[in-house]
Protein backbone atom coordinates (compact mmCIF):
# COMPACT_ATOMS: atom_id res chain seq x y z
CA UNK A 1 0.00 0.00 0.00
CA UNK A 2 1.21 3.59 -0.79
CA UNK A 3 2.34 6.31 1.88
CA UNK A 4 -0.87 7.51 2.53
CA UNK A 5 -2.18 4.52 3.96
CA UNK A 6 0.11 3.71 5.73
CA UNK A 7 -1.75 6.22 8.67
CA UNK A 8 -4.12 3.36 8.93
CA UNK A 9 -3.16 2.66 13.03
CA UNK A 10 -1.90 -0.78 13.95
CA UNK A 11 -4.45 -3.52 15.09
CA UNK A 12 -3.04 -4.39 18.56
CA UNK A 13 -5.57 -7.60 18.96
CA UNK A 14 -5.55 -7.49 22.93
CA UNK A 15 -6.15 -3.77 22.89
CA UNK A 16 -9.27 -4.36 20.51
CA UNK A 17 -10.28 -7.34 22.53
CA UNK A 18 -9.86 -4.96 25.99
CA UNK A 19 -12.08 -2.13 24.04
CA UNK A 20 -14.72 -4.73 23.33
CA UNK A 21 -15.03 -6.23 26.82
CA UNK A 22 -15.32 -2.59 28.04
CA UNK A 23 -17.96 -1.81 25.06
CA UNK A 24 -19.75 -4.56 25.80
CA UNK A 25 -20.29 -3.67 29.81
CA UNK A 26 -21.56 -0.27 28.57
CA UNK A 27 -18.35 1.79 28.92
CA UNK A 28 -19.10 4.58 26.46
CA UNK A 29 -15.53 5.55 26.42
CA UNK A 30 -14.47 2.39 24.89
CA UNK A 31 -17.40 2.27 22.57
CA UNK A 32 -16.62 5.77 21.21
CA UNK A 33 -12.18 4.74 20.80
CA UNK A 34 -13.93 2.06 18.33
CA UNK A 35 -15.73 4.38 16.85
CA UNK A 36 -12.88 6.53 16.29
CA UNK A 37 -10.79 3.75 15.04
CA UNK A 38 -13.14 2.32 12.28
CA UNK A 39 -16.34 4.09 11.32
CA UNK A 40 -13.91 6.37 8.58
CA UNK A 41 -13.12 3.61 7.00
CA UNK A 42 -16.30 1.74 6.88
CA UNK A 43 -17.63 4.76 5.63
CA UNK A 44 -15.33 4.95 2.68
CA UNK A 45 -15.91 1.31 1.93
CA UNK A 46 -19.98 2.26 1.68
CA UNK A 47 -19.15 5.56 -0.06
CA UNK A 48 -17.10 4.17 -2.52
CA UNK A 49 -20.08 1.64 -3.58
CA UNK A 50 -23.07 4.32 -3.29
CA UNK A 51 -21.41 6.90 -4.03
CA UNK A 52 -23.75 9.47 -1.36
CA UNK A 53 -22.79 10.71 1.62
CA UNK A 54 -25.84 10.19 3.07
CA UNK A 55 -26.34 6.85 2.54
CA UNK A 56 -22.61 6.06 3.29
CA UNK A 57 -23.46 7.39 6.49
CA UNK A 58 -26.49 5.68 7.40
CA UNK A 59 -24.73 2.30 6.26
CA UNK A 60 -22.04 3.14 8.74
CA UNK A 61 -24.62 4.02 11.62
CA UNK A 62 -27.00 0.69 10.55
CA UNK A 63 -23.46 -1.40 10.66
CA UNK A 64 -21.96 -0.76 14.04
CA UNK A 65 -25.79 -0.85 15.72
CA UNK A 66 -25.70 -4.34 14.23
CA UNK A 67 -22.14 -4.90 15.88
CA UNK A 68 -23.43 -3.16 19.13
CA UNK A 69 -26.44 -5.47 19.13
CA UNK A 70 -23.99 -8.65 18.74
CA UNK A 71 -21.80 -7.64 21.40
CA UNK A 72 -24.06 -6.74 23.38
CA UNK A 73 -25.78 -10.07 23.05
CA UNK A 74 -23.36 -11.77 23.66
CA UNK A 75 -22.92 -12.96 20.11
CA UNK A 76 -19.65 -12.00 18.97
CA UNK A 77 -17.58 -15.15 19.09
CA UNK A 78 -15.16 -14.22 16.67
CA UNK A 79 -12.20 -12.76 19.30
CA UNK A 80 -9.10 -11.47 17.82
CA UNK A 81 -10.91 -11.19 14.47
CA UNK A 82 -13.09 -8.41 14.88
CA UNK A 83 -11.99 -6.07 12.07
CA UNK A 84 -12.21 -9.00 9.81
CA UNK A 85 -15.65 -9.29 11.36
CA UNK A 86 -17.08 -5.90 11.30
CA UNK A 87 -15.74 -5.39 7.44
CA UNK A 88 -17.53 -8.91 6.65
CA UNK A 89 -20.73 -7.04 8.23
CA UNK A 90 -20.18 -3.84 6.49
CA UNK A 91 -20.08 -5.50 3.01
CA UNK A 92 -22.94 -7.50 3.51
CA UNK A 93 -24.82 -4.15 4.97
CA UNK A 94 -22.97 -2.51 1.60
CA UNK A 95 -23.95 -5.10 -0.51
CA UNK A 96 -28.23 -4.73 0.08
CA UNK A 97 -28.20 -1.37 0.30
CA UNK A 98 -26.76 -1.18 -3.19
CA UNK A 99 -29.31 -3.79 -4.45
CA UNK A 100 -32.27 -1.80 -3.01
CA UNK A 101 -30.72 1.10 -4.59
CA UNK A 102 -30.69 -0.90 -8.15
CA UNK A 103 -34.53 -1.34 -7.63
CA UNK A 104 -35.42 2.02 -7.02
CA UNK A 105 -32.46 3.45 -9.16
CA UNK A 106 -33.48 7.28 -10.02
CA UNK A 107 -32.63 8.02 -13.63
CA UNK A 108 -31.70 11.47 -13.19
CA UNK A 109 -29.64 10.96 -9.51
CA UNK A 110 -25.98 12.34 -10.39
CA UNK A 111 -25.18 8.59 -8.51
CA UNK A 112 -26.82 6.61 -11.24
CA UNK A 113 -26.13 9.05 -14.21
CA UNK A 114 -22.15 8.78 -13.30
CA UNK A 115 -19.24 10.96 -13.38
CA UNK A 116 -21.65 14.10 -13.19
CA UNK A 117 -21.09 14.81 -9.04
CA UNK A 118 -19.37 18.03 -7.84
CA UNK A 119 -16.15 17.81 -7.82
CA UNK A 120 -14.54 19.51 -4.79
CA UNK A 121 -10.69 19.56 -4.42
CA UNK A 122 -9.75 15.92 -2.78
CA UNK A 123 -6.90 17.24 -0.89
CA UNK A 124 -4.94 13.84 -1.11
CA UNK A 125 -1.74 14.91 -3.70
CA UNK A 126 -4.01 13.56 -6.46
CA UNK A 127 -6.25 15.99 -8.28
CA UNK A 128 -9.93 15.22 -8.56
CA UNK A 129 -9.93 14.61 -12.19
CA UNK A 130 -7.57 11.82 -11.55
CA UNK A 131 -9.73 10.60 -8.89
CA UNK A 132 -12.86 10.93 -10.76
CA UNK A 133 -11.58 8.79 -13.72
CA UNK A 134 -10.33 6.12 -10.87
CA UNK A 135 -13.83 6.01 -9.84
CA UNK A 136 -15.58 5.13 -13.32
CA UNK A 137 -13.04 2.63 -13.88
CA UNK A 138 -13.54 0.75 -10.92
CA UNK A 139 -17.53 0.49 -11.57
CA UNK A 140 -16.39 -1.81 -14.93
CA UNK A 141 -14.19 -3.94 -12.44
CA UNK A 142 -16.08 -7.47 -11.65
CA UNK A 143 -17.48 -7.06 -8.42
CA UNK A 144 -15.23 -9.70 -6.54
CA UNK A 145 -12.43 -7.91 -7.86
CA UNK A 146 -13.74 -4.66 -6.58
CA UNK A 147 -14.31 -5.83 -3.41
CA UNK A 148 -10.73 -6.76 -2.85
CA UNK A 149 -9.85 -3.26 -3.97
CA UNK A 150 -12.01 -1.73 -1.50
CA UNK A 151 -11.43 -3.53 1.16
CA UNK A 152 -7.47 -2.92 0.73
CA UNK A 153 -7.37 1.09 -0.25
CA UNK A 154 -10.90 2.46 1.51
CA UNK A 155 -11.06 -0.03 3.89
CA UNK A 156 -7.56 -0.61 5.11
CA UNK A 157 -7.15 -4.29 5.27
CA UNK A 158 -4.24 -6.06 5.28
CA UNK A 159 -4.55 -9.10 2.73
CA UNK A 160 -4.50 -11.61 5.70
CA UNK A 161 -7.18 -9.97 7.35
CA UNK A 162 -9.41 -9.87 3.71
CA UNK A 163 -8.35 -13.89 3.27
CA UNK A 164 -10.27 -14.55 6.83
CA UNK A 165 -12.91 -12.61 6.00
CA UNK A 166 -13.40 -14.12 2.83
CA UNK A 167 -11.76 -17.42 3.36
CA UNK A 168 -9.77 -17.21 0.05
CA UNK A 169 -6.49 -18.44 -0.10
CA UNK A 170 -3.96 -15.21 0.37
CA UNK A 171 -2.57 -16.23 -3.64
CA UNK A 172 -6.07 -15.82 -4.65
CA UNK A 173 -6.35 -12.54 -3.39
CA UNK A 174 -3.07 -11.40 -4.48
CA UNK A 175 -3.81 -12.36 -7.81
CA UNK A 176 -6.64 -10.52 -7.78
CA UNK A 177 -5.66 -7.66 -6.72
CA UNK A 178 -2.53 -7.60 -8.86
CA UNK A 179 -4.95 -8.41 -12.21
CA UNK A 180 -7.66 -5.43 -10.45
CA UNK A 181 -4.86 -2.94 -10.86
CA UNK A 182 -3.77 -4.19 -14.57
CA UNK A 183 -7.37 -3.71 -15.50
CA UNK A 184 -7.45 -0.33 -13.53
CA UNK A 185 -4.77 0.80 -15.18
CA UNK A 186 -6.00 -0.58 -18.57
CA UNK A 187 -9.20 1.21 -18.41
CA UNK A 188 -7.48 4.43 -17.49
CA UNK A 189 -5.22 4.66 -20.15
CA UNK A 190 -7.89 3.91 -22.47
CA UNK A 191 -10.12 6.45 -20.94
CA UNK A 192 -7.57 9.21 -21.45
CA UNK A 193 -6.78 8.30 -24.83
CA UNK A 194 -10.77 8.48 -25.57
CA UNK A 195 -10.40 11.89 -24.12
CA UNK A 196 -7.54 12.82 -25.98
CA UNK B 1 2.51 -10.82 -10.07
CA UNK B 2 2.80 -9.55 -6.78
CA UNK B 3 5.45 -11.77 -4.57
CA UNK B 4 4.74 -11.66 -0.54
CA UNK B 5 6.99 -10.88 2.00
CA UNK B 6 7.75 -12.28 5.57
CA UNK B 7 5.28 -10.22 7.24
CA UNK B 8 2.16 -10.82 3.95
CA UNK B 9 2.84 -7.55 2.58
CA UNK B 10 2.32 -7.31 -1.35
CA UNK B 11 5.17 -5.63 -3.53
CA UNK B 12 3.75 -4.25 -6.21
CA UNK B 13 5.37 -4.22 -9.31
CA UNK B 14 7.03 -0.83 -10.30
CA UNK B 15 4.02 -0.07 -13.52
CA UNK B 16 1.60 -0.73 -11.49
CA UNK B 17 2.21 1.79 -8.30
CA UNK B 18 0.97 4.67 -9.92
CA UNK B 19 -2.12 2.90 -9.75
CA UNK B 20 -1.79 1.48 -6.91
CA UNK B 21 -1.09 4.90 -5.08
CA UNK B 22 -4.06 6.25 -7.09
CA UNK B 23 -6.02 4.05 -5.35
CA UNK B 24 -4.63 4.84 -1.58
CA UNK B 25 -5.55 8.32 -2.41
CA UNK B 26 -9.12 7.61 -3.29
CA UNK B 27 -9.78 5.89 -0.28
CA UNK B 28 -8.05 8.43 1.88
CA UNK B 29 -10.43 11.08 -0.07
CA UNK B 30 -13.20 8.76 0.81
CA UNK B 31 -11.96 8.70 4.57
CA UNK B 32 -11.85 12.60 4.59
CA UNK B 33 -14.99 13.31 2.79
CA UNK B 34 -16.82 11.79 5.98
CA UNK B 35 -19.13 14.25 7.87
CA UNK B 36 -17.59 15.40 10.81
CA UNK B 37 -20.77 14.16 12.68
CA UNK B 38 -20.20 10.63 11.65
CA UNK B 39 -18.62 9.15 15.01
CA UNK B 40 -21.52 11.12 16.65
CA UNK B 41 -23.89 9.71 14.79
CA UNK B 42 -22.57 6.36 14.69
CA UNK B 43 -22.74 6.50 18.65
CA UNK B 44 -25.96 7.63 18.73
CA UNK B 45 -27.13 4.70 16.72
CA UNK B 46 -25.70 2.51 18.50
CA UNK B 47 -24.57 2.81 21.64
CA UNK B 48 -27.97 2.01 23.29
CA UNK B 49 -27.60 -1.36 21.66
CA UNK B 50 -24.79 -2.85 23.73
CA UNK B 51 -26.95 -2.55 27.24
CA UNK B 52 -30.68 -2.88 27.88
CA UNK B 53 -34.05 -2.41 25.52
CA UNK B 54 -33.97 -0.21 22.57
CA UNK B 55 -36.31 2.42 21.32
CA UNK B 56 -38.29 2.13 18.22
CA UNK B 57 -38.14 1.92 15.12
CA UNK B 58 -34.82 -0.47 15.99
CA UNK B 59 -36.82 -2.53 18.61
CA UNK B 60 -38.44 -4.96 15.96
CA UNK B 61 -34.22 -6.08 15.14
CA UNK B 62 -33.44 -6.06 19.03
CA UNK B 63 -36.00 -8.48 19.38
CA UNK B 64 -35.62 -11.15 16.67
CA UNK B 65 -35.18 -14.51 18.03
CA UNK B 66 -31.33 -14.98 16.37
CA UNK B 67 -31.64 -18.87 16.60
CA UNK B 68 -34.88 -19.08 14.44
CA UNK B 69 -33.95 -15.78 12.06
CA UNK B 70 -32.91 -17.83 9.09
CA UNK B 71 -35.80 -20.23 8.82
CA UNK B 72 -37.92 -17.23 9.11
CA UNK B 73 -36.19 -14.87 6.39
CA UNK B 74 -36.33 -18.11 4.17
CA UNK B 75 -40.29 -18.74 4.71
CA UNK B 76 -40.59 -14.71 4.26
CA UNK B 77 -38.24 -15.42 0.68
CA UNK B 78 -40.00 -19.19 0.07
CA UNK B 79 -43.59 -17.25 0.35
CA UNK B 80 -42.81 -14.28 -1.53
CA UNK B 81 -42.13 -16.70 -4.30
CA UNK B 82 -45.79 -18.55 -4.37
CA UNK B 83 -47.09 -15.61 -3.33
CA UNK B 84 -45.54 -14.29 -6.89
CA UNK B 85 -46.23 -18.18 -8.63
CA UNK B 86 -49.87 -17.43 -7.60
CA UNK B 87 -50.41 -14.28 -8.92
CA UNK B 88 -48.41 -15.16 -12.30
CA UNK B 89 -50.43 -18.17 -12.36
CA UNK B 90 -53.80 -16.14 -11.66
CA UNK B 91 -53.19 -13.90 -15.01
CA UNK B 92 -51.21 -11.33 -12.83
CA UNK B 93 -51.84 -7.78 -14.63
CA UNK B 94 -53.05 -9.40 -17.56
CA UNK B 95 -56.32 -8.14 -17.27
CA UNK B 96 -57.00 -5.03 -19.63
CA UNK B 97 -58.64 -1.78 -18.40
CA UNK B 98 -57.70 -0.63 -15.27
CA UNK B 99 -54.70 -2.85 -15.62
CA UNK B 100 -52.10 -0.09 -15.14
CA UNK B 101 -53.65 0.96 -11.36
CA UNK B 102 -53.65 -3.16 -10.60
CA UNK B 103 -49.97 -3.83 -12.13
CA UNK B 104 -48.54 -0.29 -10.17
CA UNK B 105 -50.19 -1.83 -6.91
CA UNK B 106 -48.78 -4.96 -7.26
CA UNK B 107 -45.18 -3.73 -7.99
CA UNK B 108 -45.24 -1.51 -5.33
CA UNK B 109 -46.42 -4.35 -3.06
CA UNK B 110 -43.21 -6.52 -4.78
CA UNK B 111 -40.93 -3.57 -3.72
CA UNK B 112 -41.94 -3.10 -0.04
CA UNK B 113 -41.59 -7.11 0.08
CA UNK B 114 -37.97 -7.13 -1.14
CA UNK B 115 -37.35 -4.05 1.38
CA UNK B 116 -38.70 -5.96 3.84
CA UNK B 117 -36.90 -9.01 3.19
CA UNK B 118 -33.37 -7.12 2.78
CA UNK B 119 -34.18 -5.36 6.36
CA UNK B 120 -34.10 -8.80 7.77
CA UNK B 121 -31.08 -9.95 6.54
CA UNK B 122 -29.18 -7.24 6.98
CA UNK B 123 -29.67 -7.99 10.57
CA UNK B 124 -28.36 -11.10 10.32
CA UNK B 125 -24.61 -11.09 9.03
CA UNK B 126 -24.56 -14.46 8.51
CA UNK B 127 -27.60 -14.80 5.91
CA UNK B 128 -25.30 -13.17 2.78
CA UNK B 129 -26.48 -15.97 1.12
CA UNK B 130 -30.38 -15.25 1.31
CA UNK B 131 -29.60 -11.72 -0.71
CA UNK B 132 -28.30 -13.65 -3.61
CA UNK B 133 -31.86 -15.57 -3.53
CA UNK B 134 -33.94 -12.21 -2.90
CA UNK B 135 -32.02 -10.54 -5.87
CA UNK B 136 -32.93 -13.61 -7.88
CA UNK B 137 -36.28 -14.03 -6.68
CA UNK B 138 -37.15 -9.92 -7.09
CA UNK B 139 -35.64 -10.47 -11.01
CA UNK B 140 -37.52 -13.56 -11.85
CA UNK B 141 -40.72 -12.07 -10.54
CA UNK B 142 -40.00 -8.61 -12.60
CA UNK B 143 -38.85 -10.61 -15.77
CA UNK B 144 -42.48 -12.04 -15.30
CA UNK B 145 -43.88 -9.12 -14.54
CA UNK B 146 -42.16 -7.00 -17.46
CA UNK B 147 -42.81 -9.78 -20.41
CA UNK B 148 -46.78 -9.91 -19.38
CA UNK B 149 -46.63 -5.97 -19.63
CA UNK B 150 -44.99 -6.13 -23.25
CA UNK B 151 -47.67 -9.03 -24.48
CA UNK B 152 -50.83 -8.13 -23.28
CA UNK B 153 -52.81 -10.10 -26.01
CA UNK B 154 -50.14 -13.20 -25.20
CA UNK B 155 -51.39 -16.81 -25.04
CA UNK B 156 -52.12 -17.45 -21.18
CA UNK B 157 -50.62 -20.50 -19.60
CA UNK B 158 -52.38 -23.39 -20.39
CA UNK B 159 -54.41 -21.84 -23.31
CA UNK B 160 -55.32 -24.50 -25.84
CA UNK B 161 -57.69 -22.20 -28.18
CA UNK B 162 -54.93 -22.71 -31.02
Amino acid sequence: MGPLAEAKQPVNEDEVAGLLAAASAGDEAAWRDIIARYSKRVFALAKSRCQRTDLAEEVTQSVFATVAMKLGSGGYSERGRFESWLFRVAMNRIRDEMRRLKRHADPTDPAVLGGSRAAPESGVGVDEATLAKLRVAMEQLPDADREIVELRHHGQMSFREMSEMLGEPLGTLLARHHRALKKLKQLMGEEGEDES
Amino acid sequence: MNSIDEGGAMKTPDELKNVEATLDALGEAERQSAPARLAQGVFLASYSKLRGPVEAPVVRVRRLNWAGLGLKVAAAVALTGVAVGLWTLSGGNRTSGGSGVVQVALSHGLEDDVDFLLDLRSSADDLAVLGERIDTLYLDATSVRDSLSAEPGSLMLGDTSL
